[in-house]
């Protein structure tokens, strides 16, 4: 019998398929390769453990299967990206066109992959569609159409030399889909009330993280503003994150609970006079409690500011810094304000409760 | 039907914030901005020229050749995903597309 939270025959089983898989990726760092840092690595093993979480989920549970095939592919695409490494004139086989070439499909493939994954995702959790396959090929075609678009002029053979202006402009404009998406959900999250919880909001958080990050990329690349690799810590961080989200969907979807509120969710079982509590409810209580603290220490706030207005005047840091700073501040008080006015009209319409349609 | 109006007027969000994105990116708005905060263009180009002028002297060593390629590996970088992109082979004959 199984005690506690967490299902710890599931963990060991991730855990042993992932330890598999980081075996090999460090045997075969020894072989020739393009020169790659090591938080490269670091990703790729990230990368292979979502893989591997997203594929169970979808097989665990029927329901998400139209929701995590996409993201199972993009990671899968990402792990595809390595044999690249080991062709070239001087490595084990192929040539470096050849490298260029299968590097330039895979790539398209999981830049079409990701924003799929994401645009789907978003409009599957909040539309819950009795027949998802429908809302997938509508995403899908939506997608592809808005990809085609972009990237018509890097499809043949010929072009090798795919990193130019062009294709970062392309790549601003088309990243600005699942941002776009995700934002829209978290707008119109009141009206449509979706009904699935805490796991999936924060998978959604992260998306919206790793999303704004290509977006970012697409920019910096644009403007040749140099990084210093920057952005693979920002992944790893985030990828560490998805991963946990990841196996905490899992492992509720792999419990008994877990199985009974998927089909709650879309429908599939009918239970008279239903009245459950939506499981984003405990993570909006704790929000409040965290606001309410900040409101009964409300005598040491402006005090604290203005040190802060003091600090900085005498520290004079550089204009870049404080922009970050002002930046930072005034999206965390735009995020506290989004969620408040939510709580308040989730509470208002009793909308934190699943009630039988 | 209404969840099809919804997932419509997204795509046409979508489309009109790509278009404004686009039309924002062609203006010199955003340059000048960069240019303001000490991230333009020209801030930039003497970076990647410093890192390029303290590789030079590894050029020297013995494995010069292994380090410039590097170098150029390098210049070809792309923090996209989690690869290095790999350098065209010399006498390519692959062709780029049109800025």
């Amino acid at each position: 019998m199984i005690k506690g939270r967490y299902n710890f025959t599931l963990i060991t089983k991730i855990l042993n398929s992932w330890v598999l898989c980081l075996v090999f990726l460090v045997i075969i760092s020894y072989l020739p390769h393009w020169p790659m840092p090591i938080s490269s690595w670091i990703n790729l093993g990230l990368y292979a453990l979502s893989f591997i979480l997203t594929f169970s989920i979808l097989i665990k549970d029927k329901y998400s299967l139209f929701t995590f095939l996409p993201f199972s592919l993009f990671f899968l695409g990402c792990l595809l990206l390595l044999p690249a490494m080991f062709i070239g004139d001087d490595l084990i086989f192929g040539s470096n066109l050849v490298s260029i070439l299968y590097y330039k499909y895979i790539f398209l493939f999981c830049i079409f992959m990701f924003a799929f994954a994401v645009l789907n995702y978003a409009s599957q959790v909040a539309l819950t569609p009795k027949r998802q396959w429908i809302l997938f090929l509508a995403s899908f075609a939506f997608t592809l159409g808005v990809f085609v678009f972009h990237f018509h002029d890097i499809f043949s053979p010929e072009v090798t030399n795919i990193f130019n202006k062009k294709f970062f402009q392309g790549s601003l404009t088309y990243h600005l889909l699942p941002v776009v998406a995700l934002f829209s959900y978290g707008i119109l999250n009141p009206y449509l009330k979706p009904r699935y919880g805490e796991y999936s909001h924060s998978i959604m958080t992260v998306l919206a993280l790793l999303s704004i990050r290509e977006l970012g990329t697409a920019i910096s690349e644009l403007k040749h503003v140099f990084l210093f690799g920057i952005d693979q810590i920002f992944l790893t961080l985030a990828l560490i994150l998805l991963n946990f989200f990841l196996f905490k969907k899992y492992n509720f979807l792999s419990s008994t609970t877990g199985a009974i509120y998927s089909q709650i969710v879309n429908n599939d079982l009918d239970i008279g006079n239903l009245r459950l509590e939506s499981r984003d409810r405990k993570g909006f209580k704790i929000f409040a409690a965290f606001v309410f603290y900040f409101y009964q220490r409300k005598n040491i706030i402006l005090p604290f500011l203005l040190f802060l207005v003091v600090g900085f005047k005498y520290l004079n840091p550089p204009i870049i810094v404080s922009l970050n700073i002002l930046a930072f501040a005034i999206v965390t008080f735009f995020v506290f304000f989004y969620f408040i006015v939510i709580y308040n009209k989730k509470n208002k319409n009793q909308d934190f409760y699943i009630q039988k349609i | 039907m209404r969840k099809s109006f919804i997932f419509i007027m997204v795509g046409l969000a979508y489309v009109v914030i790509a278009m404004a994105a686009s039309w924002a990116n062609t203006s010199s708005a955003l340059d000048k901005t960069l240019e303001i905060i000490g991230l333009s263009q020209k801030a930039d180009t003497s970076t990647i020229q410093q890192i390029s002028d303290e590789l030079k002297p590894m050029s020297d060593n013995a494995k010069g050749e292994k380090e410039q390629q590097k170098t150029s590996i390098l210049k070809n970088s792309s923090n996209l995903l989690a690869y290095y992109v790999p350098v065209p082979p010399p006498g390519n004959p692959g062709t780029d597309p049109k800025d």
